[in-house]
């Protein structure tokens, strides 16, 4: 009767053990990125916007951001820009410039490509992401997708492309393609002054963004 | 040759005939008197012949050419007052003439449009708004406009209504002047028959939409019987010598110098010298034929 | 004699007073509006985009020049046609109700040439009071609050750029034009009818209004007849705001309304070659 109390200790101090160095893994590569992006102390880039939302219809737009370290974006249009709120300035270095916990969650197939799924957990309370799904390019040591539970309850995914090599250094995408939840829509027909009912009804029920965010230009110091 | 001719002219609304079977002629150079009591038909004719009704059957010529086929070319050549002359009011009168004068391919200079007012003193009045018009004056308005083109024929319904004695005689000498002078033709309908009677060489009286009687005034007037004032210091002696003769019914009033009878114009030279033979002094004899005792002796029985 | 018959018909239909009423309107009412919208405008948007201010930024100046043109133009086109009406229901019954029928149709004029000269200055006093609206509500409208993207708020958002905007604002007074001038015709053709100016434009106005609210009720015994009313079509300029603009829809509500201008001039062209002058 002792040889299964042992061989269990000894297996759970295996299991035990993996995790600890799956975590160190995942933690190590997490932090790998973050020396990367954190090499980017300022940087300039040229962005063009194309919002998606079933109750509207957006013309593409231009904006320019700018970055300037720790965490300090700003983001300027010379003309009409709608900037989602979250996850224009580069979900993953926001992410990742305050504490957190990586484990890794596997591996998942995205794009043709083999990713590293890692979880990462933010420290601290003041984080509007609760959890985050990171999708590692191991090839390149790049996000390639990130999926993002905010504390209220919604959820950002992230997908991000590198064309830029320069850029790629700092994981810094060419093009980011979010998509999110946003609230119902509803506008009452005084307002719009529209009587008639051969148009569109417009959609019932919360309703889902989706924003291309292409990057170029980039000016990395 | 014939300014205007109407042959069978009907006018019918539902089973009313405000015009039955009318023929007139009106020559060249005639001023033309157009008679009848209220409803007669006067004013749906004249609206017929400026093509603002259309007639139920019937023919209008006016210069030789049917108003139906030829509209626009015979209303070049007339000018009309039709009932009540309406402008437009807030306007001035020079404003209103250019106006219309524009749709008759009028002269329509400043110095013409003045002429045309001058003619029926309104030019010092020119540029006020019409609606601050008396009736007298908007009765002038009226008779200018007709005349701003220059027409060939002149339609004149009640031209002299609202005028005061001054105003009539000034229209009834510009009428005069008009056919006299200028060679005017001219249709004239009025209420106001001493007014035709004075101006009119040619008349019809109509009366339900027909014609009573049409020809030359002096003829019409003097057929039939007029009204004959014995002026005598003896009227009882008049009807004293006239009462055993036919003429003695024939006495209509007497006052203190005078006995008025109803008489032929053959029969005055009779009853003279029946009041002579009887050794009566009788100071004037005076038939009157008037317009009025004539048109009243013919439409009265039927109205 | 057209041009003629035209010069004179303009000069009386401006001549009067009622015809400056809708101007004096227009340009008393376009600028309150614009100020109003350039001060407090952004609530506008608040209300309607509160859905995506949690999840946008907006940037740029959306409560701009072009916007409030499209605001006003959305706002003054109810009232619009009562305006319209009151030159259009009298240029024909004021004649009858000041006796002015029988000065113009006693002179060597067809009467088809006069009643064409009454239709074309109705046109055209309509036309002329939407350009005025335009001109205003684009010119006061950028002065105060410049240009940027127009902000269509429908039964979805919809956000014109701001270099796409001009073509659409010419063409939708182009169309609203047509529209006023459909609503001009309809009262021309009931002051054809009739001899006092007040029974074409309240005849209009209450037609446009029953059909307006057939319009908006939604019962299937209406969906025959719905297609067929023009003031299911009178909106058709907000179509232009669309993207893409849905040609087919704008040209068969252009030709509806194309129709009825047709219809209601020659059924008033024929009632007028009938007619008896006894006013």
């Amino acid at each position: 009767m002792k040889f299964p109390a042992t061989l269990t200790t000894l297996a759970l101090f295996c299991v035990a053990g993996l995790s600890v160095r799956a975590q160190d893994d995942a933690q190590r590569v997490m932090e790998a990125m973050k020396v990367r992006m954190q090499g980017a102390k300022v940087y300039d880039a040229d962005m063009r916007i194309k919002v998606d939302v079933s109750f509207m219809k957006v013309p593409e737009s231009k904006a320019h951001v700018h970055f300037e370290a720790p965490d300090k974006t700003t983001i300027d249009a010379p003309g009409f820009a709608m900037i989602p709120k979250q996850g224009a300035d580069l979900s993953a270095a926001k992410l990742l410039s305050q504490p957190y916990v990586a484990v890794s969650a596997g591996r998942e197939m995205f794009q043709g490509v083999m990713m590293r799924k890692i979880t990462v957990i933010p420290s601290s309370e003041s984080s509007e992401i609760a959890v985050a799904v990171v999708y590692v390019d191991t090839t390149t040591m790049t996000p390639r997708k990130v999926v993002s539970t905010t504390r209220k309850g919604g959820t950002i995914t992230a997908e991000l492309v590198y064309n830029d090599a320069a850029a790629r250094v700092y994981c810094l995408p060419s093009y980011v393609k979010l998509r999110f939840d946003i609230g119902s829509f509803q506008i009452p027909k005084t307002m719009s002054g529209d009587f008639e009912n051969s148009t569109k009804e417009a959609p019932k029920g919360p309703q889902q963004a989706t924003v291309e965010i292409w990057y170029s230009a980039y000016r990395i110091r | 040759m014939n300014v205007i001719e109407l042959r069978g002219l009907q006018k019918h609304y539902g089973t009313f005939r405000a015009v039955d079977g009318l023929d007139l002629t009106v020559r060249q150079g005639d001023v033309y008197g157009f008679l009848g009591p209220n409803g007669a038909g006067k004013s749906t004719t004249i609206r017929m012949m400026m093509s603002l009704i259309r007639p139920t059957s019937g023919s209008i010529t006016v210069f030789g050419e049917s108003l139906h086929h030829h509209r626009e070319k015979i209303l070049r050549r007339i000018g009309a007052i039709v009932e009540r002359p309406d402008f437009y009011n807030y306007l001035s009168a020079f404003k209103n003439l250019e106006l219309v004068g524009r749709l008759s391919g009028a002269d329509v200079s400043r110095t013409n449009i003045m002429r045309v007012l001058g003619m029926v003193s309104l030019d010092e009045r020119a540029m006020s708004k019409v609606k601050t018009y008396s009736h007298g004056m908007k009765q002038r308005l009226g008779i200018a406009q007709a005349l701003l083109h220059n027409p060939d024929l002149i339609v004149l319904d009640e031209p002299t209504t609202g005028l005061d004695p001054q105003g009539m005689k000034d229209i009834r000498d510009l009428i005069l002047a008009l056919s006299a002078d200028h060679k005017k033709t001219i249709l004239l309908s009025s209420h106001i028959l001493p007014e035709v009677e004075l101006t009119a060489n040619r008349m019809v009286i109509i009366n339900k939409g027909k014609a009573v009687v049409e020809g030359l005034v002096n003829d019409l007037l003097n057929a039939g019987k007029m009204k004959v004032t014995i002026e005598t210091d003896e009227c009882a002696s008049v009807r004293t010598a006239l009462s055993t003769t036919p003429w003695g019914g024939r006495i209509t009033g007497v006052t203190e110098h005078a006995v008025i009878m109803q008489l032929d114009r053959a029969e005055i030279a009779s009853v003279i010298q029946h009041l002579s033979a009887s050794s009566i002094h009788i100071n004037s004899v005076v038939p009157v034929r008037s317009l009025e005792d004539y048109f009243l002796s013919l439409t009265s029985e039927v109205v | 004699m057209m041009l003629a018959a035209l010069r004179v018909e303009l000069a009386k239909v401006f001549s009067k007073w009622r015809t400056y009423i809708g101007f004096i309107a227009v340009g008393l009412l376009i600028p309150i509006i614009v100020l109003a919208m350039g001060k407090e405008g952004n609530q506008y948007f608040s209300f309607a985009t509160q859905a995506l201010s949690q999840a946008f930024e907006f940037k740029g100046n959306l409560m701009n020049g072009y916007t409030v043109a499209y605001i006003v133009f959305g706002a003054l086109y109810i009232h619009i046609p009562f305006l319209v009406t009151l030159v259009s229901g009298d240029i024909l019954a004021g004649e009858a109700t000041s006796g002015t029928y029988r000065l113009i149709f006693t002179r060597p004029v067809k009467r088809s040439t006069i009643v064409t000269a009454k239709y074309i200055a109705s046109m055209l006093y309509v036309n002329m009071m939407i350009v005025w609206m335009a001109i205003l509500a684009m010119v006061l409208g950028v002065a105060f609050l410049g240009t940027g993207e127009i902000v269509v708020i429908r039964s979805q958002i919809t956000i014109i750029a701001e270099h796409d905007a001009l073509w659409r604002f010419v063409l939708a007074y182009g169309f609203s034009a047509l529209s006023m001038m459909t609503v001009a015709s309809i009262a021309f053709l009931c002051s054809s009818l009739v001899e006092n100016s007040i029974g074409p434009i309240m005849t209009t106005m209450a037609i446009i209004i029953v059909f307006t609210i057939i319009s908006a009720i939604d019962l299937p015994m209406f969906d025959v007849i719905r297609p067929m009313l023009f003031t299911n079509h009178m909106t058709g300029w907000k179509l232009l705001f669309d993207d893409p603009v849905p040609w087919p829809r704008v040209f068969t509500s252009a030709s509806v309304l194309v129709g009825h201008m047709v219809v209601c001039f020659v059924a008033a062209q024929i009632i007028m070659q009938r007619k008896d002058i006894l006013t």
